[in-house]
């Protein structure tokens, strides 16, 4: 295993001034894959997720400190992912000052200019479908679908109760079956 | 990778179509690609953006050949450059001097140290002070408000002199020392003090509002994000009405 460390000995580990650089790159190492396709998911482009990602880690670094431990450090770094996601992708839309559903068309023509789209197969009718959706049903969805994420935790990293998760995930679904059958 | 059954059958009673949809990230990378390692890409690479984004450059899609391996270092040396730290800067001389040490530390100190401050944390603990907390800081204002009404009216009316005496002065007569005060303000129960200040009282205090609550439990921006009803429900929850 690459990273036998559990995150208390992690966390314990970057208290200590002689191994916070060692322990943070751990960290990294340990959530990185996991984190930036969460990211990639959410902003698509490779680019994008890598400055979304770095950006998150650099808050990681300077928030550990702080870092409550009575969450768990998956659930936090999961948060931080997500709202520097959103927060990424609400700046891009102010910047080229279009509406929701051109964004949503912007990312859906990220997917299509993918050079191994295929228009025909069901994979790429899926990420369609899951790029159609609004932000926090595509969150949720993806959480779940991709990252198989308890409603249990997913209520702490979205904030939201675990009925309101189970609901938009039911919706999300029947949007993308819907979308699937009609494209 | 197997799904998670109950994840799996959840999505098929959902919806069967997407539940027989394999899923496989098309978005993924080469085989090969997160387990090579990228050693031309040094610990500076996303310092040196002419290198990075000639790298990056030739991969239109997916992540690039050892992206993941060397991204703990980029984000790492980003922090430091961040934090003013330039790890290649000769800090010899600091280096020398690091162990050596002008303060005085008494004898013993060290060894006693966590025996003084659990001592110090326990003597804190006895002599602990009870905070107002938020559910109970109007019932203070209220009593001050009171207390403050009835000094103004018996100050007045004792100065006025003369024979029309008003119904409130003989009241007033009951409140003349701060026990006679105390006692009169501990008679009155929730629903008197709740109704007097529905008639009379304008909390309008900003700086007592805000000194009341906990910031800490305010409601992130990122919460706003997800869910509009982030404000009614932190009201709610601090028991504050609203209209």
């Amino acid at each position: 295993m690459k990273n036998p460390q559990n995150d208390q000995e992690l966390l314990e580990s970057f208290k200590n001034p002689a191994t916070k650089e060692r322990a943070f790159t751990d960290i990294i190492k340990k959530y990185q894959e996991r984190l930036y396709w969460h990211i990639r998911r959410m902003v698509v482009d490779h680019e994008d997720a890598n400055d979304v990602l770095q950006n998150m880690f650099i808050k990681v670094w300077k928030g550990l400190e702080n870092f409550r431990e009575d969450s768990q450090l998956y659930t936090w770094l999961y948060r931080i992912g997500t709202n520097e996601s959103l927060t990424f992708l609400s700046a891009q839309k102010k910047r080229h000052a279009t509406s929701l559903s051109d964004e949503e068309n912007g990312l859906s023509n990220k997917l299509k200019s993918d050079e191994g789209f295929d228009a025909n197969k069901l994979e790429w009718k899926l990420q369609l479908g899951i790029q159609s959706l609004p932000e926090k049903q595509r969150l949720v969805f993806t959480l779940r679908y991709y990252d198989e994420m308890p409603y249990q935790e997913m209520s702490k990293v979205l904030g939201t109760s675990e009925g309101a998760l189970k609901a938009s995930y039911h919706h999300a679904a029947k949007k993308i079956e819907d979308f699937i059958l009609n494209n | 990778m197997e799904k998670n059954t109950e994840i799996s059958n959840e999505l098929k009673a959902i919806s069967p179509l997407l539940a027989e949809i394999p899923r496989v990230n098309i978005q993924s990378v080469p085989p090969g690609y997160f387990e090579s390692l990228g050693e031309r890409i040094t610990i500076y690479s996303l310092l040196n953006q002419e290198e990075t984004e000639e790298d990056f450059k030739t991969i239109e899609a997916g992540v690039p050949a050892g992206y993941f391996e060397n991204l703990s270092d980029s984000i790492l040396s980003k922090v430091k450059t961040i934090a003013g730290e330039d790890v290649e800067e000769d800090y010899s001389v600091l280096n020398s001097l690091k162990n050596s040490n002008v303060f005085h530390v008494p004898k013993g100190y060290f060894e006693n140290l966590s025996d003084t401050i659990l001592s110090k944390m326990q003597q804190k603990e006895k002599t602990k002070v009870i905070s107002i907390t938020r559910k109970t800081w109007w019932k203070y204002m209220a009593a001050a408000l009171i207390a403050g009404i009835m000094l103004v009216s018996a100050f007045y009316l004792f100065n006025l002199g003369g024979n029309n005496v008003s119904p409130y002065l003989a009241a007033a007569k009951e409140y003349q020392t701060s026990t006679q005060i105390a006692e009169g303000i501990a008679s009155l129960n929730d629903d008197d003090i709740i109704s007097y200040l529905e008639t009379h009282g304008n909390i309008t205090d900003n700086d007592a509002i805000l000194n009341n609550i906990d910031t800490d439990r305010l409601p992130t921006e990122a919460d706003y994000l997800f869910d509009n009803n982030t404000l009614n429900n932190f009201l709610n929850k601090i028991n504050i009405d609203y209209k």
